[in-house]
């Protein structure tokens, strides 16, 4: 083995931001290629192109000659550099460990820049840090995703609350202020909402049959009579007050229907969609037999006006706009009598009664509201003075304040505001007007809008008591701190690593503690990216927004599962179990759950599951939504379990063709080897591929094969290989034995799970500077057999998080 | 819980629910439409059709006086419906009720009706008949109303083996008297058998047409030891049928009553083809997990021409349309198209069966595909581009109308509009 070779595995088999990486010994090594391979045309004597390597900086983490740099990468990635005509080439694969340890440094460099702090940092809350931070202050819901609302938040490789990322713009502000004044007409409207309490039934969403009613209820068949959803279909009708606007404010809905299962399908999916939100109100399965209708309860923010809203049952069905679609004149009231039915119509049951297809039966729907909860009354407490009492404005707004900003307000800084309410008021303004005037300042303040930690002018290293309770709550709670945390942040407990340690067990026993357990496996594993490339409906005609949602569900829940049950962090890897509904047992021909909703079940061998590797999630964001991509998945395995990004692929690279008509049918991986047969990519792709090759067996949307589907071309489908060899030269069978191998590199897994969850803890980029951190929190999670809870709690109770 | 037809039809009048197939009596005189009856259990009833209302695949016949009813409540009429694999044969061959004239003279083969046995109380005799409130005025054989074989005399006794042997023709030739023969023997066919036996006298009038060869003959051409075949009208006008029927039409030999058979089964087969035959499904199974795909399992009903079936036993894609017992359809678009994957010839079938059973996969089946429910099938090559209004059920049933009683002058006073004093 030569020494490029030596080189290239111990960059590989080290995990990225190491502190020995800082001292980086390999430089010296690169310098002696530089020389021999370049510099005689890149260097003092001879500058072709006008570039000279010899003169570029070699301090990556000023970022100065990056873009240079970044250029003789893809020169070289690309095998442009050196020339073919040179005397002396180097071998791919000292090619390749340059290319590679360039990247590295480049990447390195970046981190440093963008984990820099300055005396005072400002970390913009994300949107649904921001949604969830005011229903904690206000107990108001406030869609920061509806249409018009919050732009999206930028993500780095998935993390979408770095506030290097995060920045401001003018048309933020606009929405701050817009969001702030709705949220506090909401949380303190200036006249009663008008309540109603409606009770729509079958009869009444029907358009169709509405006309009857008369005619029914003389036959007395009215009462009787149900409304049949067909599979992926709907009705509309079901908002809360027909015709008429009702007041903004948060409804309950109470709504009575049976789903019915039929034998080797899916349940009926019911959602509740309103077109002018742009939202989900409400959406399950359902699975309950005609003569024992369910009734679910949700609740809801509904705006001022008018709104529509449809009930669906969205699973895929046949059209009805057919004659065998349509009954004619027959009302429908139970399916439990075939002979009512009109004989041309499609057939809906069998011939002993079951269901045919996923039907939904709708009885009726109750809406009430607005309603309001006691608790979140009571957090409207004491923050809004009845009175133009100066004593009590300012004690009034002194508690919104610091509430609003998670810290002590000065009495200059409350000045501000309360200026702006005396101002309101002698131009006229009524006090209640004003007094809102005062709170819109405060919560469109950069204060509210933004995490702020540190000391102007000051050059603090440690974080203080309200910097850390929000640090602690905003990374485990997604929101602001609660009393309990300000009361500790006030008294300065909260730096103590037992009340820390007795914090932490607090926060997660929270049920808010599961908005970490979903935001975070989300922006981890780049959930996001699922559904991004819709899959193509001819080839996945079974794919839909409720299996994409199931998709993620499934990931979150599970890693909701480990968290709960505090397992080691190899549970996420492999495991005999998995978190399932009805629509993603259908998907992964698992037989179907009893219940709707998520519920853990046991796997076995067989089944070809286990750990978050084999979801459907994953599988899916790692394809194109035309078919798999072997080298994507590798890229996702080997950043998200390694925590390595592996070099950009040189431009200019050709996507892999589809199958020629023509000729034999071939899988992606022998494409992919044809493709990759230059030297200069292959060795590049023989770190990434085997990673993502391992599983083959599953298609663009996750499900298990052993052949591939190959549109085109001549002969039979041909057989998956996912075998493979790692750079260790460990080989692999199958997905299964791959997931053994990475059993073995638990550690590895461990330094990359705590590196993002730093990440996403403190808000930044990992640097050079904090690895010697982030590896003592493996030491001690080591100790617990690397247990993902454990893991979480090594990390608050280090050095790290209480840093800045 | 309690049915309510649960799914209503608006609009249209009541719903008759008859037994279901699993509320069947044991009673084996009961036919239904969902079942194949008991063989043998049929009552045989022989009499002259008053009523045709082919749409429906009902009617009106006037039973026989052949004893079996007491002479006081001869005449009355007899309402009969065909079970949806109840045959009709004129000529010797298939037909429709539509081809048989009125005043023809049939035989059946008769079930109960799903309402079982049950007694109708005829009306006073004699002088007390004017004095009864409110006469049921129909036949006592009433509860047998479902009809499994109808057809002609020329069928039924040629079915039999039997032939009517010239013996005499009277009364300026008004009138013959015939013998019932055996058709291989030539010998007297007598005892106990269905229909007429023995020797009875006919009458012929301006109107009895005879049959030769391919075309018409004269009563001329009638002779003494002819064996011929006919179908009688006015069976039970002056007395009973050997001594007073009237022939309506007389085949002389052998050529005109194969020529007859030809000219029936054409008409025939030109109206099956145009609207299918029916059957029954015998089982349904369904994929799992493709909604109402699955295969079908029929068997052709009986009475359909050999040609027929055996044209469907060798087609592969046919097509098939919900159908009412009364074999009526609801729409000539319902057609649905399905491809055969299993013939099968049934040994002994069942009484009502063609003996060919059919099993087709179909991608969508409609909810007329239920186990005992009747279909039209069709070969798909057999073009119905329409169907007549009056045999559709969609969108309404325009077939609804009550005969009722007729306006009668002295009974029931001027018709309606009009001045009782221009009276």
């Amino acid at each position: 083995m030569n020494f490029f070779r030596l080189l290239f595995l111990i960059s590989f088999l080290t995990v990225s931001l190491t502190a020995e990486d800082k001292a980086d010994p390999v430089a010296d090594a690169v310098e002696p290629f530089f020389k021999e391979h370049c510099i005689r045309c890149h260097g003092e004597d001879k500058q072709k192109g006008d570039f000279r390597i010899d003169t570029l900086s070699r301090d990556f983490q000023s970022g100065r000659d990056t873009d240079l740099w970044f250029e003789v990468v893809t020169r070289m990635g690309a095998g442009e550099m050196p020339p073919d005509d040179e005397e002396v080439l180097p071998s791919p694969e000292e090619s390749d460990f340059v290319v590679g340890w360039l990247t590295d440094r480049i990447r390195e460099g970046e981190a440093v820049r963008l984990a820099k702090r300055a005396p005072v940092e400002h970390y913009r809350l994300s949107r649904e840090e921001y949604s969830n931070t005011i229903y904690d202050l206000l107990g108001v819901e406030y869609d920061t995703r509806a249409p018009g609302a919050f732009s999206e938040d930028p993500e780095w490789h998935g993390i979408e609350r770095l506030g290097s990322e995060l920045s401001l713009s003018p048309s933020h502000v606009e929405k701050y202020l817009k969001a702030a004044s709705a949220v506090i007409d909401r949380a303190f409207p200036d006249k009663e909402p008008r309540k109603l309490e409606t009770h729509r039934t079958a009869l009444e969403i029907d358009w169709h049959n509405r006309a009857k009613v008369k005619e029914l209820t003389e036959i007395g068949v009215a009462e009787h009579v149900r409304t049949l959803i067909w599979a992926d279909h709907k009705l509309s009708y079901l908002r809360p007050h027909g015709g008429h606007g009702h007041s903004p404010g948060l409804y309950r809905a109470r709504i009575k229907v049976s789903g019915l299962t039929p034998e080797g399908s899916r349940p009926p999916h019911m959602t509740l969609y309103s077109k002018k939100l742009d939202r989900m109100i409400f959406e399950t399965d359902v699975l309950a037999p005609e003569d024992e209708p369910v009734i679910f309860e949700f609740e809801t923010y509904l705006p001022d006006g008018q709104v529509d809203i449809s009930i669906n049952n969205e699973v895929p069905g046949p059209s009805n706009s057919g004659r065998s679609g349509r009954p004619g004149d027959f009302v429908f009231t139970t399916l439990d009598d075939p002979k009512a039915r009109a004989p041309w119509q499609r057939k809906m049951t069998d011939d002993e009664g079951k269901p045919l297809y996923p039907f939904l039966i709708f009885d009726w729907i109750e809406w009430e509201g607005p309603i309001s909860k006691p608790e979140d009354l009571k957090k409207r407490e004491g923050i809004f003075p009845a009175e133009n009492d100066p004593q009590k404005v300012k004690a009034a707004l002194r508690t919104f304040a610091e509430r609003a900003w998670r810290r002590p307000v000065t009495d200059s800084e409350l000045g501000r505001y309360l200026a702006i309410i005396n101002q309101q008021i002698e131009s006229g303004a009524e006090f209640r007007q004003a007094y809102k005037a005062g709170m819109l300042g405060l919560l469109a303040s950069k204060n509210f809008n933004y995490l702020v930690e540190g000391t102007a002018g000051g050059k603090r290293q440690e974080l203080n008591g309200f910097e850390l309770a929000s640090r602690l709550s905003y990374f485990l709670w997604g929101s602001m701190p609660d009393a309990a945390l300000f009361e500790l942040a006030r008294t300065g407990e909260l730096n103590q690593p037992e009340v820390l340690s007795a914090e932490f067990d607090r926060i997660i026993a929270d049920p808010k503690i599961q908005r970490f357990t979903e935001s975070f496996p989300h922006q981890w594993l780049q959930l996001q990216k699922v559904g991004m490339f819709p899959p193509d409906e001819k080839l996945y005609p079974d794919y839909d927004k409720w299996l994409e949602q199931s998709m993620v569900l499934e990931t979150t829940k599970y890693f909701e599962q480990v968290f709960k049950e505090n397992s080691p962090i190899g549970e996420l890897i492999d495991s005999s179990w998995t978190m399932l509904n009805p629509r993603l047992a259908d998907h992964y021909g698992l037989p179907a759950p009893k219940q709707a909703g998520f519920q853990k079940v046991s796997l076995k061998p067989e089944d070809k599951r286990g750990g978050i590797l084999t979801h459907g999630s994953i599988l899916s964001l790692t394809s194109d939504g035309t078919r798999h991509r072997p080298v994507h998945r590798g890229i996702w395995v080997s950043e998200v379990i390694f925590g390595k990004t592996p070099p950009p692929p040189p431009p200019n690279v050709d996507a892999i063709a589809p199958n020629p008509i023509d000729e034999p049918k071939a899988t992606i991986r022998q494409k992919l080897a044809a493709h990759i047969a230059d030297s200069s990519c292959a060795s590049c792709h023989a770190r990434i591929d085997p990673l993502g090759l391992a599983f083959d067996n599953y298609d663009a949307i996750g499900r298990w094969r052993t052949e591939e589907i190959v549109q085109k071309g001549t002969g039979a489908n041909p057989p998956v290989d996912a075998s493979g060899t790692l750079p260790d030269g460990k080989s692999f069978a199958d997905v299964d034995e791959f997931k053994q191998l990475l059993a073995g590199r638990e550690k590895e897994f461990a330094h990359t799970l705590v590196e993002k969850l730093a990440t996403y803890a403190l808000r930044r980029r990992m640097a050079f500077d904090d690895a010697a951190e982030m590896k003592a929190i493996v030491e001690k999670a080591k100790k617990d057999d690397y247990r993902l809870r454990s893991l979480v709690r090594e990390l608050v109770m280090s050095e790290l998080f209480l840093k800045r | 819980m309690r049915n309510f037809a649960a799914v209503v039809l608006v609009g249209v009048s009541a719903v008759l629910v008859p037994l279901s197939a699993d509320e069947k009596k044991d009673d084996p005189r009961i036919a239904l439409d969902e079942v194949f009856p008991d063989p043998g259990s049929a009552k045989y009833f022989g009499g002259e059709i008053t009523l045709v209302e082919h749409v429906n695949r009902r009617g009106i016949l006037r039973l026989d006086r052949d004893g079996t009813i007491n002479k006081y409540f001869w005449d009355l009429p007899h309402e009969f419906r065909m079970l949806p694999y109840g045959a009709i044969y004129m000529n010797g061959a298939p037909a429709e009720l539509r081809d048989v004239p009125i005043g023809t003279h049939l035989h059946g083969e008769f079930y109960l009706g799903p309402e079982g046995d049950f007694e109708v109380t005829p009306p006073e005799s004699g002088y007390a008949s004017g004095n009864m409130p409110r006469p049921d005025l129909r036949s006592v054989e009433s509860k047998y109303s479902r009809v499994f074989l109808l057809e002609d005399d020329f069928t039924f006794y040629r079915r039999n083996g039997s032939g009517w042997k010239v013996k005499e023709i009277v009364d300026g030739k008004n009138q013959i008297v015939v013998e019932r023969v055996s058709l291989e023997t030539g010998e007297v066919q007598a005892g106990v058998l269905k229909g007429m036996v023995g020797e009875a006298t006919i009458r012929l009038n301006e109107g009895t047409r005879c049959w030769k060869g391919s075309g018409y003959a004269e009563i001329d051409d009638l002779a003494v030891g002819q064996v011929v075949q006919m179908n009688l009208g006015w069976v039970s006008l002056l007395g009973t049928q050997k001594q007073d029927a009237l022939a309506r039409d007389i085949w002389i030999d052998e050529a005109s009553c194969q020529q007859a058979e030809k000219i029936q089964r054409g008409r025939y087969l030109a109206h099956a083809k145009l609207r299918g035959v029916g059957a029954k499904v015998m089982k349904t199974e369904h994929t799992p997990g493709k909604g109402a795909e699955g295969d079908v399992t029929i068997q052709l009903h009986a009475g359909i021409a050999t040609e027929l079936i055996e044209e469907l036993a060798a087609t592969k894609r046919i097509v098939v349309r919900a159908a009412e017992p009364s074999l009526r359809i609801y729409d000539i678009n319902d057609k649905k198209p399905a491809t055969i994957v299993e013939v099968k010839r049934i040994g002994n079938p069942p009484t009502g069966s063609s003996g060919l059973e059919i099993r087709f996969h179909i991608y969508e089946m409609f909810e007329g595909l239920r186990k005992g429910r009747t279909i039209r099938v069709a070969n798909e090559s057999w073009d119905i581009p329409v169907a007549p209004r009056e045999e559709k059920l969609w969108p309404n049933d325009i077939r609804i109308f009550e005969v009722g009683p007729p306006y009668i002058n002295w009974r029931d006073g001027p018709p309606p509009g009009v001045d009782e004093e221009k009276k």
